[in-house]
């Protein structure tokens, strides 16, 4: 992440291509994997993303999840995908300079979060006091993509 | 144009327009930092200009680790207070991006009031 600013047209973010081209990949990914939701049982990242509605009981959870998910799926699905297809152009210096407004602002926030869920899950990181994971590679995205959260965040709560 | 009147928005464009006209040397080194703007320093005082918070990248460790990304904001009260016109204020809120980005390198108050940057 390059800079973030507050315009009369909306939040301005600017990544370098590479980080760009990162973001959209895990985007994509996270969208591959929701996608899938309904053959992948116990996979913690999904776990993560869809928890039970209620803990103790599975009928109502099953129930609870059959009315609420698809909706809930579809919309993680298209801000995923919304953040992949807004990263591919580029500028001529090769960066990637994306204007949101405030509610597409708000489904990037949201995707972000899922997309730090997900490989959190991955990771095996749960809370404050989980052991940095053995992934450097993972856990440098995981940390990264929390920054440009962070960024977002401030920009959307100025 | 009466400067009292510039709206939040009208701000927020010049600062905009400031940002695109600096230097690419000064632009491309900078790595996760958010702009924005207000009205005043959250004390309510018309003292300051601008505010930089963050790690300077002279006292950086490990970077990318922890650390939380830098941030710029610029006051338009105190802006407005200080500039006579309009070009007055796009060359003030000039020198409080350099300065602030500065701040961004590791230059402190003294050594960037040497150099003429506020």
């Amino acid at each position: 992440m390059k800079r973030v600013r507050v315009t009369p047209a909306g939040i301005n973010l600017v990544f370098t291509g590479e980080e760009a081209d990162l973001l959209a990949s895990v985007a994509e990914q996270l969208s591959e994997l929701l996608d899938g939701y309904e053959d992948r049982d116990g996979d913690p990242a999904l776990e993560r993303l869809l928890p039970d509605g209620y803990r103790e009981n599975a009928d109502d959870a099953e129930e609870f999840r059959r009315f609420t998910q698809t909706e809930l799926v579809g919309e993680k699905v298209a801000g995923a995908r919304g953040i992949a297809d807004a990263l591919k152009p580029r500028t001529a210096k090769g960066m990637a300079s994306v204007t949101l407004g405030h509610p597409e602002a708000v489904v990037w926030l949201r995707s972000l979060n899922d997309i730090r869920l997900a490989l959190a899950a991955r990771l095996g990181i749960v809370d404050e006091g989980s052991p940095p994971p053995l992934d450097d590679n993972g856990y440098a995205i995981y940390i990264w993509l929390g920054q440009v959260q962070f960024l977002l965040l401030r920009a959307v709560d100025r | 144009m009466k400067l009292d009147a510039l709206s939040a928005d009208q701000f927020e464009q010049l600062v905009t327009d400031e940002l695109d006209l600096l230097p690419d040397d000064m632009i491309d080194g900078i790595e996760n930092v958010g702009f924005t703007t207000a009205s005043r320093p959250d004390d309510g005082s018309l003292g300051l200009l601008g505010l930089y918070t963050g790690v300077a990248l002279t006292r950086r460790g490990q970077y990318g680790h922890g650390e939380l990304p830098d941030h710029i904001v610029l006051y338009r009260e105190p802006h407005l207070r200080i500039s006579r016109d309009l070009d007055d204020l796009k060359l003030n809120i000039h020198v409080t991006l350099v300065h602030e980005i500065g701040h961004y390198y590791g230059l402190d108050d003294e050594e960037l009031h040497k150099l003429g940057w506020g």
